[in-house]
């Protein structure tokens, strides 16, 4: 009896592990049916050009999301990072070097500022962030007065530069996966974010510095942020108003669909955000293939998130089951 | 005589309002196995706490190996060779075994974490408790017992000279126990000082070598066990005090039977509990701290779910099954934790009152709009029933005492008028005047012709209300007794001093 359960429990944790594999395979079987071309190297590779920036963007949030809070900010970050950016270069003249160091730093304090809001004054991580994006893409709008900030001719062209047939960004974003991976795996930090993610006070009482160490995951957040911001102005060209919107959400769907839980403590950076953002890639492009409506795009990123979020409130919903099969075992022990 | 290697001398601690341990002394040597035994709240974790450097003293000093020793925090006691295992286990369930023992102090090899050493270690530690699993296996695949073994593992990470466990056993089931007891054997075998912290005496007899009993924060004896029964503990656990004379029950008939449970579990925390309850009668319910007492009484409303066992209510003069979730309409509920559970504080005394009646209290004329005449008399005769001391019925609750914040509860449910009564300590924190009035409401109700569940922690409370008694211990009914039962076969049945002689 107690075999049984455990066995039927462990074909959901596959399921639930596993499903959005299928479906990413669903989905490119559909596409690939409807639109021959889709099923193509050049398509895959404009998938991963287009997951790029968000693959940068959503490995520094998962370090946030590991916590057990949120940030929704990062598109606004990468909004007005990028537009000091592209402003000290085209409208300053300053040094590109100079200008993108400023914007790191600019980005790792708005990921400090986050950090302080939620963590030191312990204001809800959601309305904080909430109202930091506000005012975080209200500065970049003053500061741009809402026009296009172009790059100039020199540096722009490396947003579509190719290594072979491959983007330099899609390699760029590789790089930031594979050393976030290692520092969530492999390093003290890493560890203890996820310890935090299990449960605030049980962290503490092992000795780490919650606060310190969450305040550290929203700065590296802010960095990424950054980061991801680079990458995103270099591939359209410039800094526009709207650059950046909604990728908060894009970031969080593609965190959620490759297993990292929003309720924190869990899930991995390679291959997690890679599946999640290449899934999320593939269905965008793919729609794009199929020729369909602008419109579409929305709603069904939309559905993208609901069913994803669904699916973790349901994993960490069965959670406790596996506790209860383990009382089983020893109560039937005790009656003996 | 060994040499003793650890020496507590004079320790004393105040707590606001109480003074927690007074002039505790005791030695251990390496090589032994002392238990630490004592009743709910007698200073054994208090003393355990100070050891550990999670409490300073407020008098007294300790000595190592003959040298004093200041632990101002935990991380200086792990400095001079002390771990501590809690009760609570600290577990990262999304986390692997490695990451949980090691989660704030990793090894770095070339700028990142050296998992192969680490792991290598944890492999070695847990080979020593005799287990063999996967370092690298999620927390969450391993039971409580194996949990255990991984709390044990990161105390022995620092090779400590003296370990001390809090209550290691209470998550774990017989199987795991007998392990546990053979690694603290083997570890007393290494020449460690062993503190072990229990209220089961049975555990203590089978495992220590000398005993220390404490009891209201002083040390009340101790020696070799062998040289102790099972009843000198037992004395000396609940000393000579007379029972409190401030409320006696009278004696009186019972009538026929109005509740019975059979076969009531919840696998892991309640396993087949039988009983049955008369009109009229108070059923003590005793047990230590986590035997399960509570977890009946919250079954038995529906406040926790059941796996499987009946409940039996006399409606109408038959005894009818009724479903776990309708019980509620038989049976009043008072929480062990009434501000919490049972009180809406910043209301009024009224509203609090009225709360569980309100359908009653309708207007005959306008359906589901409350009639404020009808309440106000309602609340109004309650109060005067119960002796509320309240300066209007619109008075905030927060405001009143405990003893009457529990009288506002008990009124709530006066109003109900239900056939049988659950109160699970409803006189903890209360004074001596409002415990006594209490009592009598408990007392009158029953004459009344109402069945009551009385859960307490204190034994002198629950001797003074009840007419009879179930043990409980470990989830489990132990025993049952008649009226006529001393102070001395309580405790005994609920530490596990009686299931030795059976």
């Amino acid at each position: 009896m107690t075999g049984k359960t455990k066995k039927n429990f462990s074909f959901r944790n596959f399921l639930f592990r596993y499903g959005f594999l299928f479906v990413l395979l669903l989905v490119i079987v559909y596409f690939s049916a409807s639109a021959p071309s889709f099923f193509s190297l050049t398509a895959a590779i404009s998938v991963l050009h287009t997951a790029a920036p968000l693959l940068v963007i959503a490995s520094g949030l998962a370090f946030v999301i590991m916590t057990g809070r949120i940030d929704i900010s990062v598109g606004s970050i990468a909004f007005l990072s990028s537009a000091v950016a592209a402003l000290m270069i085209s409208r300053y003249h300053l040094s590109i070097p100079l200008a993108v160091i400023c914007m790191l730093a600019l980005s790792c304090l708005m990921g400090a500022i986050n950090g302080f809001i939620v963590v030191i004054l312990k204001v809800n991580p959601m309305i904080a962030t909430f109202g930091t994006q506000l005012a975080y893409r209200g500065i970049g709008l003053f500061l741009t007065n809402s026009m296009v900030v172009s790059l100039p001719r020199s540096i722009r062209f490396l947003g579509n530069k190719k290594v072979g047939p491959i983007y330099v960004d899609i390699l760029f974003s590789l790089f930031v996966l594979l050393i976030m991976f290692l520092v969530h795996t492999r390093t003290q930090i890493g560890r203890q974010i996820v310890a935090i993610g299990n449960d605030i006070s049980i962290a503490e009482k092992l000795g780490i510095k919650e606060k310190k160490i969450s305040f550290f995951g929203y700065l590296l957040c802010g960095l990424m942020a950054g980061l991801g911001g680079i990458v995103m102005t270099l591939q359209v060209g410039g800094v526009t108003p709207t650059s950046g919107t909604g990728y908060e959400f894009s970031a969080i769907a593609m965190l959620v669909i490759g297993g990292i839980s929003l309720y924190g403590g869990e899930g991995s950076i390679l291959p997690g955000i890679l599946i999640g953002g290449i899934t999320l890639a593939v269905i965008e492009t793919g729609l794009n293939y199929v020729g369909a409506s602008v419109y579409v795009y929305s709603f069904v990123r939309g559905g993208v998130i609901f069913v994803s979020m669904f699916a973790d409130a349901l994993k960490t919903q069965i959670k406790p089951k596996a506790k209860i099969i383990e009382d089983e075992e020893s109560s039937t022990i005790l009656a003996k | 005589m060994t040499v003793s290697y650890l020496k507590m001398e004079g320790i004393a601690k105040f707590f606001p309002g109480v003074q927690a341990l007074k002039d505790v002394t005791f030695e251990a040597a390496k090589g032994e196995i002392l238990g630490l035994i004592g009743a709910n709240g007698a200073g054994k974790s208090t003393l355990m706490n100070i050891l550990g450097g999670n409490l300073q003293p407020n008098a007294g000093r300790i000595l190592i190996d003959g040298k004093e020793v200041c632990i101002d925090s935990p991380t200086a006691a792990a400095n001079h060779g002390i771990a501590f295992v809690h009760q609570e286990m600290a577990m990262l369930p999304t986390m692997s075994i490695t990451d949980t023992m090691y989660i704030s102090s990793y090894p770095y090899k070339r700028g990142l974490i050296d998992y192969k050493k680490i792991h290598q270690n944890c492999r070695s530690v847990l080979k020593r408790l005799g287990c063999n699993f996967d370092p690298r296996e999620k927390i969450r695949n391993i039971s409580p017992g194996d949990q255990q073994m991984v709390e044990i593992g990161r105390a022995l990470l620092h090779n400590p000279q003296i370990i001390i466990f809090d209550e290691p056993t209470s998550s774990l089931t017989l199987r795991e126990k007998d392990h546990l007891f053979d690694v603290i054997r083997s570890l007393k075998n290494e020449g460690a000082v062993i503190i072990y912290i229990s209220h089961f005496l049975d555990e203590v007899f089978n495992l220590c070598d000398r005993v220390m009993v404490l009891r209201n924060g002083e040390t009340v004896g101790g020696g070799q066990l062998s040289d102790y029964t099972y009843n000198d503990i037992v004395k000396m656990m609940i000393g000579s005090k007379e029972i409190d004379t401030y409320y006696s029950r009278s004696e009186h008939s019972t009538g026929e039977e109005i509740m019975r449970v059979e076969g009531l579990s919840r696998t892991g925390i309640i396993h087949d509990i039988s009983f049955s309850l008369n009109k009229g009668e108070v059923l003590g319910i005793w047990g230590q701290l986590g035997s399960g007492r509570t977890e009946v009484a919250r079954a038995l409303v529906g406040l926790d779910p059941i796996d499987s066992g009946m409940i039996f209510i006399n409606i109408d003069g038959s005894m009818t099954p009724v479903k776990q979730s309708e019980t509620k309409k038989y049976i009043g509920m008072i929480t062990e934790n009434r501000r919490k559970e049972g009180l809406l504080l910043p209301m009024s005394v009224k509203n609090n009152m009225s709360l569980a009646n309100l359908p009653k209290l309708t207007k005959k004329s306008i359906p589901f709009v409350i009639d404020p005449k009808l309440e106000n008399s309602q609340v109004e005769k309650f109060v005067s029933r119960m002796e509320i001391k309240i300066s209007s019925p619109s008075q905030r609750v927060e405001t009143l005492s405990g003893g009457n914040q529990q009288k506002v509860i008990i009124g709530r449910w006066l109003q109900k008028n239900p056939l049988i009564y659950i109160m699970d300590e409803p006189t903890r924190g209360l004074d001596v005047g409002a415990k006594a009035d209490i009592r009598r409401i408990i007392s009158e109700l029953a004459e009344q012709g109402a069945g009551i569940l009385v859960i307490s922690s204190e034994i002198e409370e629950i001797m003074s209300i009840s007419d009879r008694y179930i043990v409980m211990k470990r989830g489990g009914i132990v025993n049952e007794f008649g009226g006529k039962v001393t102070r001395e076969e309580l405790v005994a049945a609920a530490t596990g001093a009686l299931t030795e002689k059976e």
